[in-house]
């Protein structure tokens, strides 16, 4: 009880030192928002929610969502703006790392239900579920009825990522949210305020490569952003790329194109390179992937390409990571617009 | 409605347990919450008011309002000195329930569910609440979740004056004195003879069935009622991995217990059905229990009730909004996908966005405020069904799997519209020998497709395989889309990968499935030839279903013979029939006609469609599996060697009929 406390608290005083010169804190803390309108993306959904922080009587909600999205983030602030300084008693938080057994939903949940707290009128207990995905069905079965029986004094709100992992019966008891990726646009403009306030040097191409690397995952964007800056003291893609130890897409992107006209021999030099670079072959056929279904490529020689390329990645993961699969994979790219009959 | 809820409010505020004043709203008096004695209840109220106040005391400025509702609470002050929020006199200043809870049933007229389902449940009801026979009665009411079979009982129990008595599980917790209140509460064994607090929860429930049963509870407030059900939602945790001795106490309840027994159990889609584990057939038969099965709330009766709902909050919530647009709530209605609990839920959150009133009490109220005046126009705009962004919009706040816009999405695979290569100048092309693959450029980007239509790949995937060949005209091309998606199917098969390579999987087969279709290469020729075609929801999950219930079924009938399952159906049953051996068992023999002979009756799949969704839903939740209509069309068949076919099923199989015809 008393270390969730201690998280819960952490995150309003981060915020408040914002101030504060010193790097000792992760900036996805330091700039995790507090008011729900500073929250990046889905405007739709937390426009809303922003209503209820206002007048309370919020619904049980579930946000769905892939990560870095500001799910637990705008759980965080709706419960803050809603219960202002009675935060600290009536906010139950649990996350799988908490003990979330059939046995907690009965107990520790249950209790905290029945617990009274003096709250404004409209207001209620929140208890809040992050990654309730990872819940058991029975953990989850224990909780709907508790969800209905304490529904006058308490609300719920689960953060996951897939919301077919919960079971019917709660996401019935529940507004179902769904957060999108963040557009690279949406990314870029945080980047650029974090930039700022940070006063860190950047090149337009080093913000492009931590966009590129998060993936709409803002969490790992501002991760990249830190670590580039404080490990290299300048953010351009060279940089980035080394922080976050990835292939450069640009080599990649090379590569691709070689095996598009059929030219083993130089695609293969890149691959060579890299792995004499000591990429693991997951990192390069993740990056290979990411980068091939955004290239221009004939449709058919693209829709071939990531099928090869999931086979490849499906040998890999069981466990073949070899530069002989790496190069297998090569040729059978080449080989897919090479014309019949020519054998080599 | 709102003026008595008022009154009470005002001194309760927020005490928990208080039930007195909330037992009179809500019927349904789960034990957890019942009375507890006036010592306990003050000395809690007593510790906790102190400890906030402790709390508040280092805010100055927020404390003000809180220590207000603190005095009205103790003088209980008339309405009029509660803190002056209200701009707008006759609305309520703040809320306190969710909308599905406050806008729960009433009456029977408040209710969503299908007419024949009530008077099903009531005349049971009424038959065994005075009947005198030796069995206890038990029923057992399924359907998907939030079809309304909670509220059923609820308001059945009212109507009929009697108590309903819940079970709820008991909290396990070491020896304190909450704990202790709450054994007491739940009618649990905490007994002076045994001299031992705690005790299974499965004697727990045993004891809690045979008092409720024997015992009235105490006649308090003087409104006599007339009988007694006892309702088990919620099931003992154990009971899931020992369902036999919850057999045994239902076996031996059932000798003993007169007052009629309530089971609901929500079923779902997926997954495995608590309800063959813990109410298998034999013992359905056995104990006479019967099955109510609830279907999905109709979408015409949920469009009724969430007007309802939004035309009555509209006038006399919290808010003052203009009523949705019939789109918004159609649309509403539609992506719950018959749940109606989920829709009121998912309404109150879509409906705020719609508030005009809201008070500006900070800048930053304002400019919000600004923001969702302009959203209200937006919101109104959906009732284009061309917008796509409010699609997408609603998506974020839809129930669940949302059919309306897989529909969408589904569509804009399989027509596969392209654009004129003109406008995209930079394109690359294929080398000559590969000319055949030449494709226009495609208008969308089949991963952004797939990750807007928030399913998971897997699933996706079964809808384009259930519906890809009405689309395609040469064989060749079913061939190398049926490649595609066999590749994408093989690379999710190992389980320990899947989760990496299900993003490859959805793309190749959106991907395949959109370049194999060679009649569709150009972008010229998206407009000629197919016209409309219904989509269906993929028959591969009910289908799994059914089997692994007959599995289930063979092997109980046929235990004798000691087979695995496949071996009992594809080999044993097979011969059984064909030899004509004389079997004893009624069920054997039906079993048996079951499987073995096979009907042309053509089995139904689910369509899936933006206007038949009414007509389907309900035709569907009827003849859900195969298997219903399969078997009833045998009972035609073979009336004779199925006797054995409890009469009572039979007669709800023809009144499911009946229901397709009456509502299309």
């Amino acid at each position: 009880m008393a270390d969730q406390e201690m998280e819960i608290d952490e995150t309003p005083v981060a915020t408040k030192s914002s101030g504060n010169p010193h790097h000792e804190q992760p900036w996805v803390e330091k700039y995790r928002p507090v008011k729900l309108h500073d929250i990046v993306g889905n405007e739709e959904t937390i426009s809303r929610l922003e209503v209820f922080g206002r007048d309370g009587n919020v619904p049980n909600v579930i946000i769905a969502g892939p990560p870095g999205t500001g799910k637990t983030t705008s759980i965080l602030c709706l419960a803050r703006a809603m219960l202002g300084p009675s935060y600290r008693d009536a906010v139950l938080e649990m996350n799988a790392s908490n003990d979330r057994g059939i046995d907690v939903v009965r107990n520790k949940i249950k209790m905290f239900a029945q617990q009274k707290v003096t709250l404004p009128k409209g207001r209620h207990k929140i208890i809040i579920l992050d990654e309730a995905d990872s819940m058991t069905d029975g953990a989850q079965q224990a909780l709907r009825r508790t969800m209905e029986i304490y529904s006058k004094t308490t609300r719920f709100a689960l953060a996951c990522n897939a919301s077919d992992k919960i079971i019917e019966p709660i996401q019935s008891r529940c507004a179902v949210l769904r957060y999108s990726k963040l557009t690279d646009a949406q990314v870029l403009k945080r980047l650029l305020e974090v930039c700022e306030a940070e006063a860190v040097s950047y090149t337009d191409d080093g913000l492009e490569a931590i966009v590129f690397t998060a993936q709409g995952d803002m969490r790992q964007a501002l991760n990249n952003l830190q670590s580039t800056f404080q490990g290299f003291g300048h953010v351009n893609s060279e940089n980035v790329f080394k922080v976050c130890d990835e292939p450069h897409p640009m080599l990649i992107q090379d590569m691709l194109q070689h095996c598009v006209n059929g030219n083993v021999e130089e695609a293969y030099k890149t691959m060579a390179h890299l792995w004499k670079l000591g990429y693991s072959a997951d990192d390069i056929i993740t990056i290979i992937f990411r980068v091939c279904k955004n290239q221009n490529i004939p449709e058919f020689l693209k829709l071939e390409f990531i099928k090869e390329i999931g086979y490849t990645h499906m040998r890999i993961a069981e466990g073949v990571q070899s530069l002989l699969q790496m190069s297998a994979l090569l040729a059978r790219l080449c080989k897919k617009s090479a014309v019949p009959g020519i054998k080599g | 409605m709102w003026s008595d809820n008022e009154s009470s409010r005002d001194s309760v505020v927020d005490l928990t347990d208080s039930p007195p004043l909330k037992t009179k709203k809500r019927k349904r008096d789960t034990f957890t919450s019942k009375p507890v004695p006036k010592k306990a209840s003050s000395s809690q109220w007593v510790t906790s008011a102190f400890g906030d106040f402790d709390d508040f005391a280092g805010f100055g400025s927020s404390m003000q309002p809180a220590a207000k509702t603190k005095q009205s609470k103790l003088v209980t002050k008339p309405l009029s000195q509660c803190p002056p929020r209200t701009n707008v006199s006759k609305r309520p200043s703040y809320e306190d329930e969710l909308w599905s809870d406050k806008h729960t049933p009433k009456s029977v007229s408040d209710l969503a569910v299908h007419k024949k389902k009530i008077e099903e449940l009531q005349t049971w009801l009424q038959r065994h609440l005075n009947s005198k026979s030796m069995r206890s009665p038990m029923v057992l009411l399924t359907g998907p979740a939030g079809a309304g079979k909670s509220a059923l009982v609820q308001v059945l129990a009212k109507e009929l004056n009697c108590e309903l008595k819940e079970w709820s599980n008991p909290i396990a917790a070491a020896y304190d004195e909450l704990s202790f209140l709450d054994r007491r509460n739940n009618w649990s064994d905490y007994s002076r003879v045994e001299g031992s607090y705690s005790s299974s929860q499965l004697s727990q429930f045993q004891q809690f069935l045979l008092r409720a049963d024997k015992y009235n509870s105490l006649d308090i407030f003087g409104n006599g009622t007339q009988g007694k059900i006892i309702l088990v939602e919620e099931f003992p945790n154990i009971v899931y991995k020992d369902a036999t001795s919850f057999h045994d106490i239902l076996r031996k309840y059932s000798k003993v217990g007169r007052c009629p027994l309530i089971f609901i159990i929500s079923d779902s889609s997926s997954g495995e059905s608590n309800e063959r584990l813990l109410f298998p057939k034999h013992l359905q038969e056995e104990l006479h229990i019967e099955n109510i099965s609830f279907n999905p709330i109709a979408a015409t009766t949920m469009l009724k009730i969430l007007t309802k709902i939004a035309t009555e909050e509209a006038a006399h919530g919290m808010h003052k909004f203009s009523v949705p647009s019939k789109a918004v709530i159609e649309s509403i209605s539609m992506s719950s996908a018959g749940d109606i609990r989920g829709a009121i839920n998912a309404l109150q959150f879509a409906c705020l966005k719609d508030t005009h009133d809201l008070l500006p009490t900070t800048s930053k109220g304002r400019q919000s405020k600004k923001k969702t005046s302009g959203e209200t126009s937006k919101s109104k705009r959906a009732g284009n069904k061309s917008s796509a962004d409010s699609d997408s919009t609603l998506a974020a706040i839809g129930g669940r799997d949302t059919s309306l816009f897989l529909f969408r999405a589904l569509g804009k695979i399989l027509y596969c519209k392209r654009d004129d290569p003109s406008n995209h100048p930079g394109l690359a092309k294929l080398p000559p020998h590969l000319g055949e693959h030449e494709r226009d450029p495609l208008s969308l980007n089949p991963e952004d497709v797939i990750e807007k239509c928030n399913l998971s790949g897997d699933y996706f995937n079964a809808y384009l395989h259930q519906n890809y060949l009405e689309f395609f005209s040469e064989i060749s091309d079913v061939v190398r889309a049926s490649e595609y998606l066999s590749d994408s199917d093989f690379m999710t098969f190992e389980w320990s990968t899947r989760s990496i390579l299900e993003e490859y999987a959805s793309s190749i087969a959106t991907r395949g499935m959109l370049h194999s279709n060679s009649s569709r290469s150009k972008h010229s020729s998206t407009g000629s030839g197919l016209g409309w075609k219904p989509l269906h929801k993929p028959q591969w999950y009910s289908t799994c279903k059914t089997e692994r219930q007959n599995c289930e079924t063979a092997r109980h009938l046929f235990k004798s013979y000691a087979c695995p399952p496949d071996v009992l159906q594809t080999e044993l049953v097979p011969f059984l029939s064909l030899i004509d051996v004389t079997l004893h068992d009624p069920g054997q023999i039906s079993f048996i006609n079951e499987i073995t002979k096979f009907s042309n009756v053509k089995i139904r799949s689910e369509k899936l469609d933006e206007k038949d969704l009414v007509v389907d839903k309900d035709s569907q939740g009827t003849g859900t599996s195969g298997e219903t209509v399969w078997s009833n069309k045998m009972e035609e068949d073979n009336i004779s060697n199925s006797q054995s076919k409890v009469v009572t099923e039979e007669m709800e199989e023809e009144e499911e009929y009946e229901i397709t015809e009456f509502d299309d």
